[in-house]
């Protein structure tokens, strides 16, 4: 049989939109994010095992307003994947599943994120 | 279809690799919130670092070891969450083919270029 005629249940189009769903799409862009972000971390890494001119190449690239602003964006997103992938955690040990406890969940872990991102920057600018 | 000998005398669908996935996911993800939380620290502590710093840093068989695991299992996580959202949003079973092939191939060359420079900076090549 046709794939093409089955029924199908309704997909996320026919929903609007519903901050659980915005939480986990989040979860799902950032992890995007990071995947990304991997990119500059090999070549960070491979700069560094090349030698001097290399790593001063990627250093020149990044070390500036522009640089930074993606860095700031990357660990927004580690920080944000980490504590959301805590929440899923407590999900598949079937805690928190109320549409309440999955909305404050939600926002407490929009807010850690934004927080340990804050401060893991300034200890950065304080210490660099 | 294949099927384990639970799956088949439960009679309740597939038992195929969904569990090994779903399971491999988690397993990697407590590595990577150790590793990455650990190498976060490193970060904060050595930004500001140049060439020399780095390269001293990676002699340290801990902080060349860690990273390592580090890269291993977050490459491999993120191979397993592509494959869920190619699998979850890709319907054209060619290009979804097609994406996971290509998506597999990238993540390994990254992660083995990646290995290969953990290796050269903890010997000092």
């Amino acid at each position: 049989m046709a794939q093409g005629s089955r029924p199908l249940s309704p997909h996320v189009q026919i929903y609007g939109v519903y901050l659980s769903m915005v939480f986990s799409f989040l979860h799902r862009i950032t992890g995007f994010t990071i995947a990304a972000g991997l990119v500059l971390f090999t070549w960070w890494l491979t700069a560094l095992a090349s030698g001097p001119e290399s790593f001063a190449l990627v250093q020149g690239v990044m070390q500036n307003w522009f640089g930074t602003l993606i860095l700031m964006g990357f660990t927004l997103a580690l920080f944000f994947h980490m504590v959301s992938g805590i929440r899923h955690f407590v999900f598949d040990a079937g805690y928190s599943l109320s549409k309440t406890a999955i909305r404050q969940s939600g926002i407490l872990v929009g807010s850690i994120a934004v927080a340990l991102t804050v401060l893991f920057w300034i200890v950065v600018f304080v210490v660099g | 279809m294949m099927q384990s000998a639970i799956g088949r005398l439960r009679a309740r669908g597939s038992a195929k690799s969904g569990f090994a996935h779903w399971k491999m996911q988690r397993v990697t993800a407590v590595i990577n919130f150790v590793t990455v939380g650990w190498f976060l620290f490193q970060a904060m502590a050595m930004s500001g670092a140049g060439y020399a710093e780095w390269t001293a840093w990676f002699q340290s068989p801990l902080n060349a070891g860690l990273l390592l695991a580090m890269t291993l299992s977050t490459f491999y996580h993120v191979h397993l969450g592509f494959q869920v959202m190619v699998e979850d949003y890709v319907h054209n079973e060619a290009t979804r083919i097609a994406a996971l092939m290509i998506e597999t191939v990238i993540v390994a060359l990254l992660a083995a270029t990646c290995v290969v420079a953990v290796l050269m900076l903890a010997t000092g090549a």
